[in-house]
């Protein structure tokens, strides 16, 4: 009944989207507010409707309904309750349930609480995420229904990928799909903006808080999924520039580079066809990632739910969306008023070439991931693009990005004094050049570019503090103004400082993490010993355990320093047999910021007879900043979120009063 | 199934009762006041930043210009929004009642109607109250399973947990609830020789270290077990100590009592191997072949065997698909099928003879590495 | 749970024999499924798996592919080669080789034997004094651009290595046009730095109106 029951909600759902849609669209067009209110509250029902499916699927995972097709080939009794609950969205059926769901969530939001946009915005913009509903809620139902049952009713089921079965990849979807669909809102508004032929400043305030919180949201899901990747894959790469890695991260830089133009279009009114260039732009890149997942057209490491098939439906609602936004734009942004004037020196100057090289940066990775793609259309040739491609050319780019961040947010508006930014921010390039100095004379005299990599950061980090001190005055104003300013100080400003500080530890991050890892290897027999870097790592027994739905080696490392304890490591090698799959569980001895990371392999046959496990271990060093960094990003997004500037509704008199 | 009717017309009314109300709200028109206050605010903040001593002189100046003039723009470009026009009233009401009556066409033809939940705790209620002629062993081994959760210090429960999951095609899963049962009931040597057997079983035949080991412990408990003392013993002789091992086995066979059913055949058995100077061919055991569950390697491999075949009578029909080739001969090189691979590639090099890219994808095909298919 | 420690053995060996089984299956299913995946173009690609035959099949060998390819084993000291320096040369030369049978992973990161196996060909023609360049161009000559994660600096590559940077210099000189066009002062007569009185007056009128 309840299995049913979601069946039912979920063609509901579509059916109130394409109410919705239509309702809005021309309640927009012929000023009609009963039609656009009629519109909200079918947005308001489609959201209910979807939610209602998604407990019920999350419910047929909870009690193992095998009647339920999606359930019988992801789920097994013997699986711990949180896989089965995460279960629901680790399909290929259930994850594009969950797009539609913050798909249908966010329509609901600009619903529910977008009274002080302007109605006919809104009614455009809602009828828009309606028609993306429509779109996606068909998908949904008629060609990857997550409610489709069977009439064989198997008495297991299939289980879900172990490589799956991770806390960390149980939350990452959630996250990753409210920054990917969070764009749609992004869109939806451009859409709106574009049919009304007027984007201003006051769009961008509209549209800035929903960038920021998908934005936000997507820097958490990717540094989940990174996070999955270090300990997941046991072998302490965290970054791989995989098809399904850069389908994240696409839209992503996209989103990066509308936050900044958007500043600029709500400070200026400057930017107005970029920024909106760049709002249908972010949601094409989500679509296109959703459409690179799962059509399998690209082979990844993270590929699970793949069906060719239906990823040509995919690759359709793409066209469909992407290419009515663009075609709108084509044809509105002629017209759009181009807006303030900014010197080539000055902040806007400084956030165009932010934006500039971001775009190139995310058409770099684009070419990259797609490249194999075209080279096989044009002459048959199979070739790889793979990290070290990227690391030639994406990451310069973003060197160069880096290397002028700390100056732009010292920059005026409009006009700005180069030589004045240089002199206030003389302290971090000092720090910079010291330090990464010291790095290639001392610490590690052959990687110039490593000891670069630590100069960046620290570049970024003394940045971002100079900045802050420089909004307060810090040391150059008495004490009571600088806390009088630093009280003052909107929390949009500590946010940005927070997420460019943020990169710059994540730059440190990962040069150090990158160069100065230490490696060892070796196939030890209980009480075999290794040497790892200042750590010796002892081999004190193997034993086997039994899971909820495994069995496992489980190996006892303990890790001694000069002596001195250090810590206990328990690798496991799991045996998962429903699936007959084996992973290794690494085992992290967190330091404070480096990783101590185990990995039990395969046994053989060691001397004398003894069996033997070949033990890998890292020295991660400063790895910790390298996840650390984004979430402080996010974080810095959050905050700007709640500035009170972005709040609607907000009385002015309760905002000057405080 | 009158519950789901009930609940779906209970949504049904609440989201008709969503846009109704929407459409009743939304007779408050706001008219483009919005984009108004946005201005203001942002030249009322500039005056704010200004007060705080945030913003440079000149900086304030020309930004309190621009949103000034902004926030004027905007006044000019005010457009009023008619107030609501209740002849559209009854067009809502049509839809929200439209919307249910559709959704509930589209369900009967893409769902399964009254088709109830099957949650897996009352399948196995349901089993567990059927007769056991009339389940298959998966499911008597679900219904064994539920019970072992409620008991779990039962070792006869695991051991017939066990024989249910062998039946049922999951070796693995077997060996594990048996594992179960010995640490449960360590004294128990029948448990001891079954784990050695199941062993034996999962190894199609051969007797290796896990299955003596188990055995051993039989022993320890029992010296006189009969199966331990024969599976040692005929591990023996596979080990090449032929005169120990009939040995042993004739010394089981003088200890069996003299009315044992197996007696004859085992008598029989020692001759045979005696006179061919090792071991009988194993016959093949009959479940692990007949019940290998679908997930398991041999699937894969029957997939794979398919494709491959389906491919070969393909190209016999369109022989002129270069890359078909290519992927047939590397298919049998991988499969280790060096007679067929051989044809393919003869066959095929014979026909693209003029295309040296081919010839050479043809013979890096054929060199493929054997894939150790040992199932 | 802890398990009778006799059993620990059985276990293990299960496990190892099962983890070879997977692996052999995976390079068995990747040269019939993946190896040949490569080299379609997008649309007959998808052509070709709309065909109901595939889909199944494929599911499960993507499952075994994900594992077989799991955790790097590069620094297997078995394998290493006795000269430091030799061997850090090729383990960057790793990195940039492609495992063939593996999803998307260099022959440093992948376990699997073909990837152990193109490990052993390197490590041995390092040893032999080759160059890099010259492991490069039989690497390539053997099993085609594919095995590179670097694509080569070539003319058939050079919308790939140029697209970057030419996207770059093109943003570039557009910004510095489209500054340089929108320098030229707005409407004349109204100064653009500060309010005009009327306006003034107007934005309080406006404030006020809230």
């Amino acid at each position: 009944m309840i299995t049913e029951f979601g069946a039912y909600a979920l063609i509901l759902a579509l059916v109130l989207s394409a109410l919705q849609m239509g309702l809005s669209a021309v309640g927009g067009a012929r000023r009609m507010s009963v039609l656009t209110g009629a519109g909200q509250g079918a947005a308001l029902g489609a959201f209910l409707c979807t939610g209602l499916t998604f407990l019920a699927l999350v419910h047929a995972f909870v009690v193992s309904d095998f009647s339920v097709a999606n359930v019988a080939a992801n789920s097994h009794t013997a699986k711990p309750m949180l896989y089965k609950v995460a279960g629901a969205w680790g399909s290929h059926e259930g994850s594009m349930l969950l797009w539609c769901l913050v798909l249908t969530g966010f329509g609901a939001a600009m619903a529910a609480f977008g009274a002080a946009l302007p109605p006919r915005l809104r009614a455009y913009a809602v009828a828009t995420q309606g028609a993306l509903g429509v779109l996606f809620l068909a998908y949904t139902v008629f060609a990857s229904n997550p409610m489709t049952r069977l009439v064989n009713v198997p008495v297991e089921g299939a289980s879900l990928n172990p490589l799956l079965q991770d806390p960390a990849l149980a939350f990452h979807p959630p996250f990753l799909y409210c920054g990917y669909v969070g764009f749609s809102v992004v869109f939806s508004f451009s859409m709106a903006a574009l049919i009304e032929g007027r984007v201003d400043a006051a769009w961008a305030r509209w549209v800035r808080p929903w960038t920021l919180a998908a934005w936000s949201f997507l820097t958490v899901g990717i540094t989940l999924g990174a996070f999955w990747a270090y300990y997941e894959l046991g072998w302490g790469g965290w970054w791989f520039w995989d098809p399904v890695e850069n389908a994240s991260f696409m839209p992503w830089l996209i989103g990066t580079a509308l936050l900044h133009s958007a500043v600029v279009l709500e400070k200026r009114g400057a930017l107005p066809g970029w920024t909106v260039f760049l709002g249908l732009a972010a949601f094409t890149f989500s679509m296109l990632g959703a459409f690179l997942v799962r059509s399998g057209v690209l082979t990844s490491v993270h590929a699970f739910a793949v069906d060719p098939a239906r990823g040509i439906l995919l690759l359709t609602i793409m066209g469909i969306a992407a290419g009515s936004g663009f075609l709108l734009f084509a044809l509105r942004a002629p017209s759009l008023n181009s807006g303030g004037l900014f010197a080539p020196v000055s902040r806007e100057s400084a956030i165009v070439v932010n934006n500039i090289i971001l775009s190139t940066a995310t058409a770099t990775v684009l070419l990259g991931t797609l490249y194999p793609l075209i080279r096989e259309a044009m002459d048959g040739e199979a070739v790889s693009v793979g990290p070290p491609w990227f690391n030639l050319t994406f990451v310069p780019l973003m060197v160069l990005a880096m290397a002028i961040l700390p100056a732009g947010p010292l920059l005026a508006w409009k006009r700005g004094d180069a030589r004045l930014v240089m002199r206030r921010l003389w302290l971090a390039l000092a720090c910079a050049a010291i330090l990464g100095l010291v790095a290639f004379a001392v610490i590690a005299p052959r990687h110039a570019l490593a000891s670069a990599g630590l100069a960046l950061g620290v570049w970024l980090v003394a940045g971002a503090v100079l900045e802050l001190a420089e909004r307060v005055r810090a040391f150059r104003a008495p004490w009571a103004e600088v806390r009088r300013r630093t009280v003052g100080l909107p929390r949009g400003a500590w946010g940005m400082t927070l997420a460019h500080a943020g990169l710059g530890l994540f730059v440190l991050g990962a040069s150090f993490e990158t160069t100065w890892r230490v490696e060892a290897a070796q196939a030890l027999s209980v009480g075999g010993q290794l040497k790892l870097g200042a750590y010796e790592l002892a081999l004190t027994d193997v034993g086997a355990v039994e899971g909820a739905n495994y069995i496992a080696e489980r190996g006892i490392v303990k890790i001694t320093r000069g002596g001195a304890p250090i810590c206990t490591a328990q690798p496991e090698r799991r045996f998962y047999p429903t699936g007959r799959q084996t992973t290794s569980e690494v085992a992290i001895c967190p330091r404070v910021l480096d990783d101590l990371y185990v990995v039990l392999g395969e046994r053989r046959a060691g001397a004398n007879g003894q069996p033997a496990w070949l033990v890998r271990a890292f020295v991660n060093p400063w790895v910790r900043l390298i996840f650390l960094g984004p979430l402080i990003m996010a974080l810095g997004g959050l905050i700007s979120l709640s500035d009170r500037r972005l709040r609607f509704g907000v009385a002015r008199k309760a905002e000057t009063a405080a | 199934m009158i519950a789901f009717w009930i609940a779906a017309a209970g949504l049904s009314a609440v989201v008709a009762a969503l846009v109704l109300r929407g459409a009743a709200h939304a007779s408050l028109g706001a008219g483009d006041d919005a984009s108004l206050a946005v201005h203001r605010r942002q030249v009322s903040e500039i005056d704010d930043l200004a007060d705080r001593g945030l913003l440079a002189d000149g900086e304030l100046k020309t930004a309190r210009a621009e949103a000034g003039r902004r926030l004027i723009a905007a006044a000019d470009q005010q457009q009023a929004w008619p107030v609501a026009d209740p002849k559209t009233r009854p067009l809502i009401l049509a839809f929200a009642a439209l919307a249910p009556l559709i959704a509930l066409g589209v369900y009967g033809a893409v769902a399964a109607p009254g088709l109830a939940d099957q949650p897996y705790l009352k399948r196995v209620a349901q089993w567990r109250n059927t007769e056991l002629s009339q389940l298959s062993p998966d499911q008597i081994a679900a219904v064994l399973q539920e019970t072992a959760k409620a008991k779990p210090n039962d070792p006869e429960l695991f051991r017939l947990l066990a024989l249910t999951r062998l039946q049922a095609g999951d070796p693995t899963g077997a060996a594990q609830a048996l594992r179960r049962a010995v640490s449960l009931a360590p004294d128990r040597v029948d448990l001891w020789v079954g784990l050695g057997e199941m062993f034996i079983a999962e190894a199609k035949g051969e007797i290796g270290a896990d299955a003596k080991r188990a055995f051993a412990e039989a022993l320890k408990r029992d010296p006189a077990n009969v199966i331990a003392r024969y599976n040692l013993a005929k591990a023996r002789i596979a080990e090449g100590d032929l005169a120990g091992g009939l040995a042993d086995w004739r010394a089981v066979l003088a200890a069996m009592p003299s009315d044992d059913p197996r007696r004859a055949g085992f008598a029989e058995e020692i001759v045979q191997t005696q006179a061919r100077g090792g071991l009988l061919p194993e016959p093949t055991a009959p479940q692990e072949q007949a019940a290998a569950p679908a997930g398991d390697g041999s699937g894969v491999d029957g997939f794979i065997q398919g494709m491959v075949a389906s491919l070969a009578a393909k190209l016999q029909a369109n022989p002129d698909d270069a890359d078909g080739w290519v992927k047939l001969v590397r298919a049998y090189a991988v499969l280790g099928d060096t007679t067929k691979r051989d044809a393919a590639l003869a066959q095929a090099q014979a026909r693209f003879a003029g295309q040296p890219k081919v010839l050479a994808a043809l013979r890096q095909a054929a060199q493929a590495p054997k894939a150790d298919t040992t199932s | 749970m802890k398990i009778a420690s006799s059993f620990l053995l059985p276990l293990r060996e299960k496990m190892a024999a099962l983890g070879g089984r997977m692996r052999g299956l995976s390079n068995l299913s990747t040269s019939i499924v993946c190896g040949v995946d490569a080299v379609r173009p997008l649309i007959r690609r998808l052509r070709r798996h709309l065909l109901p035959q595939g889909e199944k099949g494929r599911g499960v060998l993507v499952a075994l592919m994900a594992i077989a390819c799991m955790a790097g084993a590069a620094a297997d000291p078995a394998e290493r080669l006795p000269d430091p320096v030799q061997e850090s040369r090729a383990r960057d030369l790793f990195r940039e080789v492609r495992c063939l049978v593996c999803q998307n992973e260099s022959i440093d990161d992948s376990q699997a034997d073909l990837a152990g196996d193109l490990r052993g060909v390197i490590r041995d023609q390092v040893k032999q004094g080759r160059s890099d360049r010259q492991i490069r161009t039989f690497l390539v000559a053997r099993y085609g651009e594919f095995v590179l994660l670097k694509p080569p600096f070539s003319p058939s590559n050079a919308v790939l290595w140029a697209t970057p940077w030419v996207a770059l210099v093109l943003g570039g000189g557009l910004m510095i046009v489209l500054l340089r066009r929108r320098a030229t002062p707005g409407a004349p007569g109204e100064d653009v730095e500060q309010l005009s009185e009327g306006e003034e007056a107007r934005v309080q009128a406006l404030l006020k109106d809230e």
